[in-house]
C-alpha cells in the first residue's frame, strides 16, 4: 500500500461523440469527478470519437461516453454519463482522498 | 447497480497461469458489458464505433446526441449547406429550403446548380472546387417556384476521410436588394425634386430679381448690380455711371391709349435700351415709366453723356413700321470716380439729375453735379418743413386784394398758401409748393388752404343773405383731382364754414387741365353747378387750347404777369394782352390781369376792356389781420 499523496497520478481520457447532451454531461460529470473526488490529483483529457478514430481503437472504445483510466495500466473503462460517481471510482479502482485519512483504500472488483 | 450478469461460456483448456489473467480480464470484460447494458438503459449512450480491425469505420450516433448543433444550425438565419466534391448537396438545414421554397428531402442529393441558372454555376466554383479556398460570392438562386434569390454564400473546404467537401452558409439579400432598390429610388426621386426645386428656385429668383413687363431686372437686382460695379472700380479706379431713364408724358400715353399700349410701350422701349448698350451695360426697370441704366467702367462723364446722346436718339426714332411713335424721354446721370458712393446715392444723385432734365422740358439729359445736389438737399429740407408744417398746423393763408377795374373797389382776394415757421417768420411758397406738387403733399396742403380761405372770406360776409361780399380765390392744382372727388370735398367746406358758393372762385393752371380726363371733367361740371366759380390761372403761359376754354365750365381766364408788365413798353404784349381780353369776352369769360405794378398799366388793362386785376400796386399778399385796412386804403 502506499500513501494516496505519493502515488502517481492517475490519467483519465473521456472519449464523447461530439456536442450532444450527453457528451456535455458527461464532460461536466468528469471533471467535477477529477477535481472534487479526486482533490485534483489526475490529469483528463476529453476526446471526440469523430476526431481521433485511432485512439478509440487502441483504447478499446465500443460506445461513447466512456471515461478511459490510461495511466496506471491496465486500462480501466467506464461507460455512461458519469452520474454516479462512486460507480465510477469502484469500476477506474481510483482510490478517493479522504482529507483526514493518511492512506487511500485500494478498492479491488 | 444493474443486477444483471452476463452468461459466459466457459473456456475449453484450462491453464493456471494464463487463467488467472484471461480471469481477471473476463471479469473486467463482463463488467464492462454489464456497465454498457446498464447505460444502454439509462439512456447514458449516445453512439457507438464499429471498428474493423485498426479501423475505425462508422460511429453510429443518436439522432438526438447532436441537438444543440443541430438546433443551432437548423435555426440559424443563414440558410447551410455540404457539398460533395462533385456539387451535390449532402446536406441542406431548413433554413435554406425556406430560402429555396421546398422541402431540405428535395435539396438533399440534388446538385446545388439545379438551383442557378446563367453564370451562377461559375461563379460558385470560386468558393467550391478542387482547389478553391473558401471565400464568399453573390449570386442569385432560383427557388422551387422560379424565383430568383440574391443570396451572398460563403464556403470553406472541409476535408472528411479523404474527400474534399465544401460548407456552404446562404445569406439572404432579398431584404438588402429590396432595400438598396428603395434608396436607389429614393434617390432618384430626390435628385428629380432637388431639379424640381431648383427650377422654381431660379423662376422664383427671377421673379424676385425681375420686372414681370419687361423682364428686366428690378430695383432689388440692380441696387445689387451696382454695388458689385463699385466694389470693381474701387480696385479699378474707373468710373461707373448710373442712368435715370423717364419717359415724359407717359401717363398721357395710358391715360388716352389704355393701360395695355401703355404696357406694350413700356416693353418696346425695354428692348429699345437694351439694344443701344453695351452688353456689359444693366437695364432695369423700377418703376412705371422708370428705367435704370448701370454703365459700369465709363471713361468718364463725356462718356456717359455720349451714350444718353445715343439713347435720347434711338427712343425719338420712329418705329412700328410707319405708326409714328415718339417716346421722349428725360434721363439723368450719376457718376461714381473710382467706386465711390453707393447704389442709394447714386440712384438718388441720377433721379435728382433727372428731374431737372424734366423740368427743363424733356427729352434731355441732365448730368448730376454739386449744385444739383444742394438743390435736392433742399428740397429735402423743404419736405420735411412742409410735414412738419402741416402735422403742426402751421400752414397759414395771406390774401392779396382784387380791385375792379371799374369802379377800383376791392371785389375779393386770392388765397395765397404761406408755412409760418416756429420762429416767427414766413415761408414763401416757393420754397415749398414745387415739393409739395412733387411730393404729393399738394393735396393735403390745398384741402387745408381750402378750408381756411372759406373760413376766412365767410367773417368777410356782411349780415343777412344779400349782398353778395368779398370773394375768395383758391388755387387747386391737378393732383386734388386724382384723390378721389374734389366737388364733394369743396361741397363739404362750403357746408361747414357756412361760405355762400358764389364767393368761392377756384383757379386751374393750363397744365392741370392738360390732360383733360373725362372724370376730372365731370368733377368740374359738379363743382360749377355748386354755384363756384372757376377760372384758368397764368393764362398764355402753359397749353391752353381754345378747345379746353370752351369745354371747361370757366368763369374767367388770369392774364399772366408776364404780359402785363410790358403793357405800355411792349407792343407784342400789348396785342397778346389785347386779344386774350377780347377773347373772353367773347367767351362769356371774365379777364383779370395779374401783376399790375403801376398806374399806367391798371389804366391800359381798364382801356384794353379788362374786368379786374391784382399786383402790387392794389396790396401785396396780407395776413387776414391787414384785410380790413387795405379795404379801407383802396376805397
Amino acid at each position: 500500500m502506499t500513501r494516496a499523496g505519493d502515488a502517481p497520478r492517475p490519467e483519465l481520457t473521456l472519449f464523447v461523440s461530439g456536442a450532444s447532451d450527453l457528451s456535455a454531461r458527461a464532460i461536466a460529470n468528469a471533471r467535477e469527478l477529477c477535481d472534487i473526488r479526486l482533490d485534483g490529483r489526475c490529469r483528463l483529457s476529453v476526446v471526440d470519437v469523430h476526431e481521433d478514430p485511432s485512439a478509440v481503437r487502441s483504447h478499446g472504445v465500443r460506445a461513447t461516453p466512456t471515461l478511459v483510466r490510461t495511466s496506471p495500466l491496465p486500462l480501466r473503462r467506464f461507460i455512461g454519463d458519469l452520474s454516479h460517481p462512486d460507480a465510477v471510482l469502484l469500476r477506474l479502482e481510483l482510490s478517493v482522498v479522504e482529507p483526514d485519512a493518511a492512506d487511500a483504500t485500494n478498492v479491488t472488483a | 447497480m444493474s443486477s444483471r450478469m452476463l452468461r459466459m461460456r466457459p473456456t475449453s483448456r484450462p491453464d493456471p497461469l494464463v487463467d488467472a489473467t484471461t480471469r481477471a480480464d473476463e471479469l473486467v470484460r463482463l463488467a464492462e458489458a454489464e456497465d454498457t447494458l446498464r447505460a444502454i438503459g439509462a439512456g447514458e449512450v449516445d453512439a457507438f464505433v464499429v471498428a474493423d480491425g485498426a479501423d475505425v469505420r462508422r460511429v453510429f450516433t443518436l439522432s438526438t446526441a447532436d441537438r444543440p448543433y443541430r438546433m443551432f444550425v437548423e435555426n440559424m438565419r443563414e440558410g447551410a449547406a455540404t457539398l460533395s466534391s462533385s456539387g451535390l448537396v449532402l446536406y441542406a438545414n431548413r433554413r435554406l429550403g425556406e430560402l429555396l421554397s421546398c422541402s431540405t428531402g428535395s435539396i438533399v442529393g440534388a446538385p446545388l446548380a439545379r438551383f442557378m441558372s446563367g453564370d451562377a454555376p461559375l461563379a460558385l466554383e470560386e468558393i467550391h472546387g478542387p482547389d478553391a479556398p473558401g471565400g464568399t460570392v453573390e449570386l442569385e438562386l432560383i427557388d422551387a417556384d422560379g424565383v430568383p434569390v440574391p443570396v451572398l454564400i460563403g464556403g470553406s473546404p472541409l476535408d472528411v476521410e479523404g474527400e474534399r467537401l465544401t460548407c456552404l452558409t446562404f445569406t439572404d439579400l432579398s431584404a438588402q436588394k429590396a432595400q438598396e432598390r428603395e434608396i436607389a429610388r429614393l434617390s432618384q426621386e430626390q435628385a428629380a425634386r432637388m431639379a424640381e426645386l431648383q427650377v422654381a428656385q431660379a423662376a422664383l429668383t427671377e421673379q424676385v430679381t425681375h420686372d414681370a413687363l419687361t423682364g428686366l431686372p428690378n430695383r432689388a437686382l440692380i441696387v445689387d448690380r451696382i454695388e458689385q460695379a463699385l466694389a470693381v472700380c474701387r480696385r479699378s479706379r474707373k468710373c461707373t455711371a448710373v442712368l435715370f431713364v423717364d419717359l415724359d408724358l407717359f401717363k398721357h400715353v395710358n391715360d388716352t391709349r389704355g393701360h395695355a399700349a401703355g404696357d406694350s410701350l413700356l416693353q418696346r422701349v425695354a428692348e429699345r435700351l437694351v439694344g443701344v448698350l453695351r452688353p456689359m451695360d444693366t437695364v432695369g426697370r423700377i418703376g412705371g415709366d422708370e428705367f435704370v441704366i448701370l454703365a459700369p467702367e465709363v471713361d468718364g462723364h463725356l462718356h456717359a453723356a455720349d451714350m444718353c446722346g445715343r439713347l435720347l436718339a434711338e427712343l425719338s426714332r420712329d418705329v412700328e413700321g410707319g405708326a409714328v411713335e415718339h417716346v421722349a424721354a428725360s434721363i439723368g446721370v450719376s457718376v461714381s470716380v473710382a467706386g465711390r458712393g453707393t447704389a442709394e446715392i447714386l440712384l438718388h444723385e441720377a433721379d435728382t439729375a433727372m428731374y431737372r432734365a424734366k423740368s427743363l422740358g424733356g427729352a434731355r439729359a441732365e448730368m448730376f453735379d454739386a449744385a444739383l445736389g444742394r438743390q435736392a438737399r433742399k428740397r429735402l429740407r423743404a419736405r420735411r418743413t412742409l410735414d412738419a408744417a402741416l402735422e403742426e398746423q402751421r400752414i397759414a393763408v395771406h390774401y392779396q386784394p382784387v380791385v375792379d377795374l371799374q369802379d377800383g373797389k376791392v371785389a375779393g382776394f386770392e388765397a395765397l398758401a404761406r408755412i409760418a415757421e416756429r420762429d416767427g417768420t414766413v415761408l414763401p411758397p416757393a420754397d415749398f409748393i414745387p415739393v409739395a406738387e412733387d411730393s404729393g403733399l399738394v393735396v393735403p396742403l390745398g384741402a387745408e388752404v381750402l378750408t381756411l380761405a372759406c373760413e376766412q372770406a365767410q367773417r368777410w360776409q356782411p349780415p343777412g343773405r344779400a349782398p353778395r361780399g368779398l370773394t375768395v380765390a383758391v388755387n387747386l392744382s391737378s393732383r386734388q383731382f386724382g384723390k378721389g372727388d374734389l366737388s364733394s370735398v369743396v361741397e363739404w367746406t362750403l357746408e361747414r364754414t357756412g361760405l355762400p358758393a358764389g364767393c368761392l372762385h377756384l383757379e386751374l393752371t393750363e397744365t392741370a387741365i392738360m390732360d383733360l380726363h373725362p372724370d376730372i371733367l365731370r368733377q368740374l361740371e359738379r363743382i360749377r353747378d355748386l354755384g363756384v366759380e372757376m377760372g384758368l390761372d397764368d393764362f398764355g403761359t402753359g397749353y391752353a387750347s381754345l378747345t379746353h376754354l370752351r369745354q371747361l365750365p370757366l368763369s374767367f381766364v388770369k392774364i399772366d404777369q408776364s404780359f402785363v408788365q410790358g403793357l405800355g413798353s411792349d407792343q407784342e404784349d400789348e396785342r397778346i394782352v389785347a386779344a386774350v381780353v377780347d377773347l373772353a369776352a367773347n367767351l362769356g369769360l371774365r379777364s383779370i390781369g395779374e401783376g399790375v405794378e403801376t398806374i399806367a398799366q391798371q389804366e391800359r388793362l381798364r382801356d384794353l376792356g379788362c374786368d379786374q386785376a391784382q399786383g402790387y400796386l392794389f396790396g401785396r399778399p396780407m395776413p387776414a389781420s391787414q384785410v380790413a385796412a387795405a379795404i379801407a386804403n383802396l376805397a
